[in-house]
Protein backbone atom coordinates (compact mmCIF):
# COMPACT_ATOMS: atom_id res chain seq x y z
CA UNK A 1 0.00 0.00 0.00
CA UNK A 2 2.85 2.52 0.55
CA UNK A 3 5.12 1.32 -2.23
CA UNK A 4 1.59 1.99 -4.01
CA UNK A 5 1.06 5.49 -2.86
CA UNK A 6 4.92 6.60 -3.64
CA UNK A 7 3.77 5.30 -7.48
CA UNK A 8 5.24 2.06 -7.30
CA UNK A 9 3.12 0.49 -10.66
CA UNK A 10 3.85 -3.11 -9.62
CA UNK A 11 2.81 -2.69 -5.63
CA UNK A 12 -0.36 -1.30 -6.87
CA UNK A 13 -0.91 -3.74 -9.72
CA UNK A 14 -0.42 -6.42 -6.67
CA UNK A 15 -3.57 -4.20 -5.38
CA UNK A 16 -5.51 -4.31 -8.22
CA UNK A 17 -4.69 -7.91 -8.30
CA UNK A 18 -5.92 -8.62 -4.81
CA UNK A 19 -9.03 -6.62 -5.21
CA UNK A 20 -10.42 -7.02 -8.71
CA UNK A 21 -12.36 -10.01 -7.97
CA UNK A 22 -14.57 -8.17 -5.33
CA UNK A 23 -14.49 -5.01 -7.28
CA UNK A 24 -15.76 -6.34 -10.37
CA UNK A 25 -18.36 -8.60 -8.46
CA UNK A 26 -19.58 -5.34 -6.41
CA UNK A 27 -20.02 -3.20 -9.46
CA UNK A 28 -21.66 -6.27 -11.33
CA UNK A 29 -24.07 -6.31 -8.44
CA UNK A 30 -25.56 -2.82 -9.14
CA UNK A 31 -25.28 -3.46 -13.15
CA UNK A 32 -26.23 -7.23 -13.75
CA UNK A 33 -23.93 -6.73 -16.82
CA UNK A 34 -20.53 -8.39 -17.36
CA UNK A 35 -19.14 -5.70 -19.72
CA UNK A 36 -20.56 -2.69 -17.88
CA UNK A 37 -19.11 -3.91 -14.78
CA UNK A 38 -15.84 -3.95 -16.51
CA UNK A 39 -15.70 -0.72 -17.29
CA UNK A 40 -17.09 0.68 -14.14
CA UNK A 41 -14.28 -1.81 -11.71
CA UNK A 42 -11.36 -0.10 -14.14
CA UNK A 43 -12.99 2.88 -13.97
CA UNK A 44 -12.76 2.89 -10.44
CA UNK A 45 -9.06 1.73 -10.14
CA UNK A 46 -7.85 4.83 -11.85
CA UNK A 47 -9.76 6.95 -9.57
CA UNK A 48 -8.44 5.14 -6.32
CA UNK A 49 -5.15 5.13 -7.83
CA UNK A 50 -5.48 8.71 -8.51
CA UNK A 51 -7.10 8.96 -4.99
CA UNK A 52 -4.20 7.56 -3.33
CA UNK A 53 -2.73 10.49 -1.48
CA UNK A 54 -5.36 11.46 -0.06
CA UNK A 55 -6.13 7.94 1.23
CA UNK A 56 -5.12 7.13 4.96
CA UNK A 57 -3.00 4.74 5.67
CA UNK A 58 -4.74 3.34 8.64
CA UNK A 59 -7.84 2.90 6.78
CA UNK A 60 -8.46 -0.61 5.51
CA UNK A 61 -8.11 -0.57 1.63
CA UNK A 62 -11.18 -2.69 0.38
CA UNK A 63 -14.19 -0.80 1.47
CA UNK A 64 -12.44 2.34 0.47
CA UNK A 65 -12.08 0.88 -3.12
CA UNK A 66 -15.27 -0.28 -3.26
CA UNK A 67 -17.52 2.70 -2.30
CA UNK A 68 -15.76 4.41 -5.40
CA UNK A 69 -17.00 1.10 -7.55
CA UNK A 70 -20.08 1.32 -6.30
CA UNK A 71 -20.16 5.07 -6.91
CA UNK A 72 -18.86 4.56 -10.28
CA UNK A 73 -21.36 1.71 -11.01
CA UNK A 74 -24.46 3.60 -9.73
CA UNK A 75 -23.09 6.29 -11.50
CA UNK A 76 -22.76 4.36 -15.15
CA UNK A 77 -26.72 2.65 -14.34
CA UNK A 78 -28.26 6.06 -13.88
CA UNK A 79 -26.80 7.30 -16.93
CA UNK A 80 -27.47 4.79 -19.75
CA UNK A 81 -27.60 0.84 -18.12
CA UNK A 82 -30.21 -0.77 -17.67
CA UNK A 83 -29.64 -2.94 -14.70
CA UNK A 84 -30.13 -6.41 -15.21
CA UNK A 85 -31.14 -9.18 -13.12
CA UNK A 86 -28.62 -11.38 -11.03
CA UNK A 87 -28.69 -14.90 -12.06
CA UNK A 88 -28.52 -18.36 -10.30
CA UNK A 89 -25.74 -20.52 -11.70
CA UNK A 90 -27.47 -23.16 -14.32
CA UNK A 91 -26.47 -26.03 -11.55
CA UNK A 92 -27.87 -24.34 -8.89
CA UNK A 93 -31.49 -24.49 -10.02
CA UNK A 94 -32.04 -28.40 -10.79
CA UNK A 95 -31.90 -30.81 -7.89
CA UNK A 96 -27.89 -31.64 -7.62
CA UNK A 97 -28.78 -35.74 -7.26
CA UNK A 98 -31.99 -36.83 -8.45
CA UNK A 99 -31.48 -40.43 -7.07
CA UNK A 100 -32.10 -39.56 -3.67
CA UNK A 101 -35.29 -39.38 -2.20
CA UNK A 102 -34.82 -36.09 -1.12
CA UNK A 103 -34.88 -34.68 -4.98
CA UNK A 104 -38.60 -33.18 -4.47
CA UNK A 105 -37.33 -31.51 -1.54
CA UNK A 106 -33.94 -30.49 -3.59
CA UNK A 107 -36.30 -29.10 -6.01
CA UNK A 108 -38.40 -27.08 -3.78
CA UNK A 109 -35.02 -25.69 -2.37
CA UNK A 110 -34.04 -24.57 -5.74
CA UNK A 111 -37.40 -22.74 -6.65
CA UNK A 112 -36.91 -21.25 -3.35
CA UNK A 113 -33.75 -19.86 -3.53
CA UNK A 114 -34.75 -18.67 -7.44
CA UNK A 115 -38.24 -16.78 -5.50
CA UNK A 116 -35.09 -15.31 -3.50
CA UNK A 117 -32.94 -13.58 -5.64
CA UNK A 118 -35.96 -12.70 -8.15
CA UNK A 119 -36.86 -10.52 -4.69
CA UNK A 120 -33.18 -9.40 -4.37
CA UNK A 121 -33.67 -8.26 -8.35
CA UNK A 122 -37.04 -6.67 -7.37
CA UNK A 123 -35.30 -4.60 -4.68
CA UNK A 124 -34.00 -1.15 -5.45
CA UNK A 125 -30.34 -0.02 -6.34
CA UNK A 126 -29.44 0.76 -2.80
CA UNK A 127 -31.23 -1.89 -1.32
CA UNK A 128 -29.74 -4.62 -4.00
CA UNK A 129 -26.10 -3.32 -3.18
CA UNK A 130 -26.49 -3.02 0.56
CA UNK A 131 -27.67 -6.68 0.82
CA UNK A 132 -25.46 -8.17 -2.23
CA UNK A 133 -22.82 -6.41 -0.07
CA UNK A 134 -23.60 -7.76 3.29
CA UNK A 135 -24.84 -11.52 2.03
CA UNK A 136 -23.02 -12.56 -1.52
CA UNK A 137 -19.84 -10.81 -0.73
CA UNK A 138 -19.73 -11.27 2.46
CA UNK A 139 -18.52 -7.81 3.55
CA UNK A 140 -18.72 -6.85 7.17
CA UNK A 141 -21.20 -4.68 8.69
CA UNK A 142 -18.40 -1.57 8.52
CA UNK A 143 -17.63 -2.26 4.89
CA UNK A 144 -21.05 -1.99 4.14
CA UNK A 145 -21.43 1.22 5.98
CA UNK A 146 -18.29 2.48 3.94
CA UNK A 147 -20.02 0.78 0.63
CA UNK A 148 -22.63 2.80 0.73
CA UNK A 149 -21.66 6.09 2.74
CA UNK A 150 -23.79 5.72 6.07
CA UNK A 151 -22.23 5.82 9.49
CA UNK A 152 -21.22 2.78 11.56
CA UNK A 153 -24.15 3.25 13.95
CA UNK A 154 -26.67 3.34 11.11
CA UNK A 155 -25.74 -0.02 8.74
CA UNK A 156 -27.49 -2.46 10.79
CA UNK A 157 -31.15 -0.18 10.63
CA UNK A 158 -30.03 0.02 7.04
CA UNK A 159 -29.55 -3.84 6.15
CA UNK A 160 -32.55 -4.45 8.82
CA UNK A 161 -34.98 -1.97 6.30
CA UNK A 162 -33.35 -3.65 2.96
CA UNK A 163 -34.19 -7.27 4.58
CA UNK A 164 -37.79 -6.03 5.78
CA UNK A 165 -38.17 -4.95 2.02
CA UNK A 166 -36.78 -7.99 0.64
CA UNK A 167 -39.19 -10.23 3.31
CA UNK A 168 -41.91 -8.10 1.27
CA UNK A 169 -41.37 -8.64 -2.24
CA UNK A 170 -40.73 -12.27 -1.09
CA UNK A 171 -43.97 -12.89 0.48
CA UNK A 172 -45.69 -11.47 -3.01
CA UNK A 173 -44.18 -13.32 -4.78
CA UNK A 174 -44.54 -16.35 -3.18
CA UNK A 175 -48.39 -15.31 -3.05
CA UNK A 176 -48.33 -13.58 -7.15
CA UNK B 1 -38.01 -14.50 10.08
CA UNK B 2 -35.07 -12.08 9.90
CA UNK B 3 -32.35 -14.64 10.53
CA UNK B 4 -33.59 -17.08 8.35
CA UNK B 5 -33.56 -14.52 5.91
CA UNK B 6 -30.14 -13.75 6.81
CA UNK B 7 -29.05 -17.39 6.51
CA UNK B 8 -31.15 -18.09 3.51
CA UNK B 9 -29.30 -15.31 1.88
CA UNK B 10 -26.02 -16.36 3.09
CA UNK B 11 -26.75 -19.73 1.25
CA UNK B 12 -27.97 -17.86 -1.78
CA UNK B 13 -24.46 -16.51 -2.37
CA UNK B 14 -22.25 -19.45 -3.86
CA UNK B 15 -25.39 -19.96 -6.79
CA UNK B 16 -24.70 -16.82 -7.99
CA UNK B 17 -24.08 -16.82 -11.64
CA UNK B 18 -21.23 -14.17 -11.66
CA UNK B 19 -19.48 -13.80 -14.80
CA UNK B 20 -15.09 -14.62 -15.06
CA UNK B 21 -13.80 -11.75 -13.55
CA UNK B 22 -12.11 -9.86 -16.33
CA UNK B 23 -8.08 -9.13 -15.61
CA UNK B 24 -8.26 -4.97 -15.70
CA UNK B 25 -4.66 -4.29 -15.53
CA UNK B 26 -3.75 -4.56 -18.89
CA UNK B 27 -6.55 -1.86 -19.65
CA UNK B 28 -5.03 -0.06 -16.27
CA UNK B 29 -1.84 0.16 -16.80
CA UNK B 30 -1.85 1.73 -20.07
CA UNK B 31 -4.51 4.52 -18.40
CA UNK B 32 -2.43 5.04 -15.35
CA UNK B 33 1.38 5.71 -17.08
CA UNK B 34 2.27 9.00 -17.29
CA UNK B 35 2.07 10.72 -20.65
CA UNK B 36 5.13 9.79 -23.31
CA UNK B 37 7.42 12.25 -23.42
CA UNK B 38 9.06 13.06 -26.43
CA UNK B 39 11.68 11.08 -26.66
CA UNK B 40 12.25 10.52 -30.00
CA UNK B 41 9.78 12.49 -32.40
CA UNK B 42 9.92 15.83 -32.34
CA UNK B 43 6.40 17.45 -31.74
CA UNK B 44 4.35 19.53 -34.13
CA UNK B 45 6.15 19.52 -37.40
CA UNK B 46 5.49 21.23 -40.35
CA UNK B 47 2.86 19.46 -42.27
CA UNK B 48 4.66 18.97 -45.05
CA UNK B 49 7.46 17.20 -43.76
CA UNK B 50 5.38 14.06 -42.98
CA UNK B 51 1.98 13.10 -44.86
CA UNK B 52 0.68 9.65 -44.32
CA UNK B 53 1.63 6.10 -42.73
CA UNK B 54 1.17 2.52 -44.28
CA UNK B 55 -0.26 2.52 -46.95
CA UNK B 56 2.49 -0.37 -48.65
CA UNK B 57 5.07 -2.52 -46.85
CA UNK B 58 7.79 -3.82 -48.35
CA UNK B 59 9.71 -6.91 -47.39
CA UNK B 60 13.09 -8.30 -48.11
CA UNK B 61 13.41 -11.26 -49.64
CA UNK B 62 14.56 -14.05 -52.68
CA UNK B 63 12.58 -11.60 -55.23
CA UNK B 64 10.53 -8.79 -55.72
CA UNK B 65 7.77 -10.14 -57.29
CA UNK B 66 6.10 -12.10 -54.43
CA UNK B 67 3.06 -9.23 -54.00
CA UNK B 68 0.65 -9.76 -50.75
CA UNK B 69 -2.42 -7.06 -51.57
CA UNK B 70 -5.42 -5.75 -49.38
CA UNK B 71 -6.89 -2.81 -50.05
CA UNK B 72 -4.97 0.33 -49.53
CA UNK B 73 -2.30 -1.95 -48.61
CA UNK B 74 0.41 -3.46 -50.67
CA UNK B 75 3.34 -6.07 -49.50
CA UNK B 76 5.99 -6.65 -51.53
CA UNK B 77 9.48 -8.15 -50.97
CA UNK B 78 12.77 -6.18 -51.38
CA UNK B 79 16.03 -7.31 -51.52
CA UNK B 80 17.43 -4.62 -49.27
CA UNK B 81 17.49 -2.62 -46.29
CA UNK B 82 17.61 0.97 -47.09
CA UNK B 83 19.74 3.07 -44.05
CA UNK B 84 17.17 4.94 -42.40
CA UNK B 85 17.72 9.22 -43.08
CA UNK B 86 15.42 10.66 -40.46
CA UNK B 87 17.87 9.77 -37.62
CA UNK B 88 15.90 9.51 -34.53
CA UNK B 89 13.18 11.17 -35.69
CA UNK B 90 9.49 9.71 -36.39
CA UNK B 91 7.19 12.16 -37.58
CA UNK B 92 3.48 11.25 -36.55
CA UNK B 93 2.17 14.84 -37.67
CA UNK B 94 0.09 17.11 -35.16
CA UNK B 95 -0.69 16.23 -31.39
CA UNK B 96 -4.47 15.96 -30.50
CA UNK B 97 -6.71 16.14 -28.09
CA UNK B 98 -7.89 12.24 -27.82
CA UNK B 99 -11.38 13.52 -27.84
CA UNK B 100 -10.87 15.81 -30.90
CA UNK B 101 -9.88 13.36 -32.75
CA UNK B 102 -13.12 12.73 -34.94
CA UNK B 103 -13.36 15.74 -36.00
CA UNK B 104 -9.93 16.42 -36.78
CA UNK B 105 -9.91 13.22 -38.78
CA UNK B 106 -11.87 12.70 -42.62
CA UNK B 107 -13.20 9.56 -40.34
CA UNK B 108 -14.35 8.40 -37.35
CA UNK B 109 -12.01 7.57 -35.39
CA UNK B 110 -12.33 4.63 -32.62
CA UNK B 111 -10.39 3.63 -29.87
CA UNK B 112 -9.26 0.13 -28.44
CA UNK B 113 -12.09 -0.73 -25.34
CA UNK B 114 -9.35 -2.58 -23.76
CA UNK B 115 -6.74 0.40 -24.22
CA UNK B 116 -9.13 3.28 -23.84
CA UNK B 117 -7.30 6.83 -23.99
CA UNK B 118 -4.21 6.96 -25.56
CA UNK B 119 -1.31 9.09 -23.84
CA UNK B 120 -0.69 10.67 -26.98
CA UNK B 121 -2.40 11.20 -30.19
CA UNK B 122 -1.59 12.53 -33.69
CA UNK B 123 -3.34 13.51 -36.58
CA UNK B 124 -1.61 14.24 -40.32
CA UNK B 125 -2.42 13.88 -43.89
CA UNK B 126 -5.04 16.85 -43.94
CA UNK B 127 -6.91 14.34 -40.77
CA UNK B 128 -6.23 10.57 -42.95
CA UNK B 129 -3.97 9.38 -40.26
CA UNK B 130 -4.29 9.34 -37.03
CA UNK B 131 -1.67 7.81 -34.74
CA UNK B 132 -2.46 6.86 -31.08
CA UNK B 133 0.38 6.16 -28.55
CA UNK B 134 0.45 4.19 -25.67
CA UNK B 135 2.96 4.33 -23.24
CA UNK B 136 4.79 1.14 -22.31
CA UNK B 137 4.35 -0.37 -18.77
CA UNK B 138 4.48 -3.53 -16.27
CA UNK B 139 2.25 -5.04 -18.96
CA UNK B 140 2.83 -3.23 -22.66
CA UNK B 141 6.08 -4.04 -23.10
CA UNK B 142 8.69 -1.01 -24.30
CA UNK B 143 9.04 -1.23 -28.25
CA UNK B 144 12.71 -0.72 -28.66
CA UNK B 145 13.74 1.90 -26.08
CA UNK B 146 11.09 4.43 -27.18
CA UNK B 147 9.25 4.57 -24.35
CA UNK B 148 6.02 3.35 -26.11
CA UNK B 149 4.16 0.37 -25.25
CA UNK B 150 2.25 0.49 -28.54
CA UNK B 151 1.19 1.86 -31.61
CA UNK B 152 -2.10 2.06 -33.23
CA UNK B 153 -2.59 4.07 -36.82
CA UNK B 154 -5.82 4.25 -38.26
CA UNK B 155 -5.87 5.54 -41.93
CA UNK B 156 -8.28 7.01 -44.42
CA UNK B 157 -8.84 4.33 -47.34
CA UNK B 158 -8.72 6.65 -49.72
CA UNK B 159 -5.17 7.84 -49.02
CA UNK B 160 -3.15 7.11 -52.12
CA UNK B 161 -1.30 3.39 -52.48
CA UNK B 162 1.72 3.55 -52.65
CA UNK B 163 2.67 6.98 -50.39
CA UNK B 164 3.69 5.57 -47.52
CA UNK B 165 6.40 2.24 -47.43
CA UNK B 166 7.89 0.14 -44.88
CA UNK B 167 10.78 -1.77 -45.65
CA UNK B 168 11.31 -5.46 -43.77
CA UNK B 169 14.88 -6.82 -44.44
CA UNK B 170 14.82 -10.80 -45.41
CA UNK B 171 16.22 -12.03 -42.78
CA UNK B 172 13.92 -13.52 -40.06
CA UNK B 173 10.89 -11.24 -41.02
CA UNK B 174 7.28 -13.43 -41.74
CA UNK B 175 4.43 -12.32 -42.72
CA UNK B 176 1.25 -14.57 -42.08
CA UNK B 177 -2.32 -13.81 -43.34
CA UNK B 178 -4.63 -13.41 -40.33
CA UNK B 179 -8.01 -12.28 -39.26
CA UNK B 180 -9.26 -9.48 -37.19
CA UNK B 181 -12.93 -10.02 -36.35
CA UNK B 182 -13.21 -11.70 -40.14
CA UNK B 183 -11.76 -8.92 -41.58
CA UNK B 184 -8.33 -10.19 -43.60
CA UNK B 185 -5.01 -8.56 -42.90
CA UNK B 186 -1.24 -9.60 -41.82
CA UNK B 187 0.74 -10.08 -39.20
CA UNK B 188 3.97 -9.17 -39.89
CA UNK B 189 7.01 -10.33 -37.57
CA UNK B 190 10.74 -11.50 -36.72
CA UNK B 191 12.86 -8.17 -37.25
CA UNK B 192 12.45 -4.72 -37.16
CA UNK B 193 11.11 -2.64 -39.88
CA UNK B 194 11.86 0.35 -41.50
CA UNK B 195 8.81 3.34 -41.41
CA UNK B 196 9.36 5.39 -44.95
CA UNK B 197 7.56 8.61 -45.73
CA UNK B 198 6.58 10.23 -48.52
CA UNK B 199 5.18 13.64 -48.39
CA UNK B 200 3.13 15.09 -50.72
CA UNK B 201 5.59 16.52 -53.27
CA UNK B 202 7.32 12.64 -53.34
CA UNK B 203 10.28 13.37 -50.96
CA UNK B 204 11.06 10.55 -48.60
CA UNK B 205 11.07 10.69 -45.13
CA UNK B 206 12.01 7.35 -42.83
CA UNK B 207 11.61 6.47 -39.26
CA UNK B 208 14.70 4.30 -37.68
CA UNK B 209 13.98 0.59 -37.75
CA UNK B 210 13.65 0.27 -33.80
CA UNK B 211 10.49 1.85 -33.74
CA UNK B 212 8.34 -0.65 -35.14
CA UNK B 213 7.36 -3.67 -32.97
CA UNK B 214 5.34 -6.65 -34.61
CA UNK B 215 2.87 -5.62 -37.00
CA UNK B 216 -0.76 -6.36 -37.45
CA UNK B 217 -2.15 -4.37 -40.22
CA UNK B 218 -6.18 -5.03 -41.04
CA UNK B 219 -8.62 -2.89 -43.17
CA UNK B 220 -11.91 -2.65 -41.81
CA UNK B 221 -15.15 -0.22 -43.39
CA UNK B 222 -12.46 1.34 -45.71
CA UNK B 223 -10.20 2.37 -42.80
CA UNK B 224 -6.62 0.68 -42.62
CA UNK B 225 -5.88 -0.05 -39.34
CA UNK B 226 -1.80 -0.67 -37.73
CA UNK B 227 -0.85 -1.95 -34.86
CA UNK B 228 2.87 -1.80 -33.88
CA UNK B 229 3.34 -3.94 -29.68
CA UNK B 230 5.67 -6.37 -28.64
CA UNK B 231 2.73 -8.27 -27.04
CA UNK B 232 2.77 -11.30 -29.52
CA UNK B 233 0.29 -12.11 -32.28
CA UNK B 234 -2.85 -13.47 -30.08
CA UNK B 235 -2.99 -10.48 -27.80
CA UNK B 236 -2.53 -8.00 -30.73
CA UNK B 237 -5.28 -9.27 -32.56
CA UNK B 238 -7.72 -9.53 -28.97
CA UNK B 239 -7.01 -5.85 -28.35
CA UNK B 240 -7.65 -4.91 -32.70
CA UNK B 241 -10.80 -6.89 -32.19
CA UNK B 242 -11.85 -3.97 -29.80
CA UNK B 243 -11.42 -0.99 -31.66
CA UNK B 244 -14.67 0.30 -32.05
CA UNK B 245 -16.10 -2.57 -29.98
Amino acid sequence: MSRARRGDATAYAELVAAHQEMAFRTAFLVLGDAAEAEDAAQEAFVKAYRALDRFRDDAPFRPWLLRIVANQARNRRRSRVRRHALRLRVEATIPRDASVPSAEATALAAEGRRQLLDAVNALSDDDRLVIGARYFLDLSEAEVATLAGVARGTVKSRLSRARARLAQRLAAEIEG
Amino acid sequence: MSDRLEAALRELAADIAYPPTPDVRPALSMRLATPVRDRWWPGPLPRAVVLAAVATLLLAAVAAALVLALPGLRITFTPELPTPTLGTRLALGEPAAADTLSTRATFTVHLPRTLGTPDEAYVAADGRVVTLLYAADWSLPEIGGTGIGLLLQQIDGTLDRGQVEKLVPEVGATVAPVEVAGEPGFWIEGHPHVVRFIDPSGAEGMAPSRLAGDTLVWERGGILYRIESELGRAATIQIAETIGR
